[in-house]
């Protein structure tokens, strides 16, 4: 038999030798496939980064919707304090894996916000700085309060962290009303609209400077009167009463205020609490109405 | 005679290298990772769907339907301008939990609905991808709208099926 006959051979023999090995072999074991090799999943794998925004997007929502609402029976928002755990009711707890958050009172109404990320390599450092400029967080130490500027590790891993002041005056409870109240709202040369009960989204636009009036109708649909309790207008607001006042509403009686917008605030687009008040009864009942608008400015 | 003999030899060797090789791949590694890649950037997706169908209606979030999804392309197609592509051996679907004040009560949820028998590749994938969430607001179990975390299956056998349900919540005035 010639050699080339022979390596023919050989070859077939191992051709059929491997398909036998590949048919009888044992199925693969995937247990040893996780964690897959980062370098398959270069693209898919999120770093610091993506982490880092997940988190900042959690805490801030969570605090805006603990912040953007009216506690039941009064005008006011909710306290600080009950903004530092606003998990699980307003919002989805954040996964720390890789970052590490923590809520810090300021003030009154100011929570700062502190992220904490565990950088183990220069491409989390390049992750971290990109989302964190995205994010607009402020450098800071990572005791969360003093201000440090971030630099280039020399060493991995390495804790960096970034902050964000979270603001409850900025966060404008919304639009609504309870009780034995109906509340008609329109812009001058528009027609009046119903004010939907617990609606989350602002009654009107209104337009920086311009001496447009936004204007608002409140009836008392109950057969009791209504005292006006408390009430507060928007800051820098001006409005008027147009006949009778709105602080107390005979039984099926109304008032008409008028609020002028040179007072909103210009620049980008913002939302202003046009209106608050809280009515009582005879009865004891309460009444409870949030006028919310949002201002453009001119262009 | 011996170029024939030299190209069946060329062929053989060759077609046995690759059967070889074909034990050093990583098997299914790429399914893991591309349900793993799905989980990741599909649900963010749909979380934008909802938040721009919520506030076009003003915060009165999109009804649930008693259709196969729940009503996710009645609702969403218009949105996501396609239909959500699912993992092999699922669905998606658009629900909502009832308001029994417990967690994620009265919120409405998308979920890969399984069915079929959940492969091991693409239950691996799901778990994988899962991490990036919060386990509040994805979770995942045997049916859709649950809220507790089920156990990880040990073995993946024909009756394996897990469900991902991942809850979706508006904040006013808030943009993703």
């Amino acid at each position: 038999m010639s050699p080339a006959v022979k390596l023919a051979a050989l070859a077939v023999i191992s051709l059929f030798a491997s398909v036998a090995q590949a048919q009888t072999e044992a199925p693969p074991d995937y247990s040893v496939l996780v964690p897959v090799p980062p370098a398959l999943l270069q693209n898919a794998r999120p770093g610091v980064g993506d982490e880092l925004i997940r988190s900042v997007s959690e805490v801030t929502s969570a605090f805006a919707r603990y912040s953007g609402r009216i506690m039941p029976g009064t005008i006011a928002q909710a306290s600080v304090e009950g903004a530092l755990t606003p998990f699980p009711v307003f919002g989805f707890t954040p996964r720390a894996n890789k970052v590490q958050w923590k809520l810090l009172p300021l003030n009154s109404h100011q929570v700062k916000a502190c992220f904490l990320a565990k950088i183990s390599n220069a491409e989390d450092w390049a992750s971290f700085i990109q989302s964190s400029s995205f994010l607009k967080l402020n450098s800071s130490g990572t005791d969360c309060s003093s201000s440090l500027r971030w630099k280039a590790p020399t060493a991995y891993p390495m804790v960096a962290a970034g902050t964000r002041v979270l603001d409850m005056s900025q966060v404008v409870t919304p639009t609504f009303s309870t009780g034995s109240i109906q509340v008609q709202t329109w812009m001058d040369g528009e027609g009046a609209v119903n004010l939907v009960p617990r609606t989350t989204e602002p009654a009107a636009n209104m337009t920086a400077g311009s001496a447009t009036a936004f204007n608002i109708t409140i009836q008392n649909t109950g057969v009791y009167p209504l005292t006006m309790v408390s009430g507060k207008v928007g800051s820098g607001l001006t409005s008027t009463y147009l006949g009778n006042s709105c602080d107390f509403l005979p039984a099926l009686g109304s008032c008409h205020a008028q609020v002028l917008a040179a007072g909103l605030p210009t620049g980008a687009q913002k939302q202003v609490n046009v209106l608050s008040a809280l009515y009582t009864s005879s009865m004891g009942d309460v009444s409870t109405m949030s006028i919310t608008v949002v201002s453009r400015i001119a262009r | 005679m011996f170029q024939l003999i030299a190209t069946i030899m060329a062929i053989a060797l060759t077609s046995a290298l690759v059967l070889v090789s074909i034990n050093y791949l990583p098997f299914g590694q790429e399914q893991i990772r591309q349900t793993d890649h799905m989980v990741r950037r599909m649900l963010p997706q749909l979380e934008t769907a909802y938040d721009i169908a919520m506030r076009a209606t003003d915060g009165v979030a999109p009804v649930v339907t008693g259709g196969p999804d729940g009503g996710l392309a009645a609702n969403f197609k218009g949105i996501l301008a396609w239909t959500p592509v699912a993992p092999e051996g699922f669905q998606w679907t658009y629900g909502k939990r009832p308001d029994d004040g417990g967690l994620n009560s009265g919120r409405e949820y998308f979920c890969l609905n399984p069915i079929s028998t959940t492969k091991e590749t693409v239950g691996r994938g799901l778990y994988l991808g899962s991490t990036a969430y919060s386990r509040e607001q994805l979770v995942i179990s045997t049916s859709c709208g649950a809220t507790a975390w089920g156990t990880k299956p040990s073995s993946w056998t024909a009756s394996t099926r897990v469900a991902l349900t991942f809850y979706v919540a508006y904040t006013p005035g808030l943009s993703r």
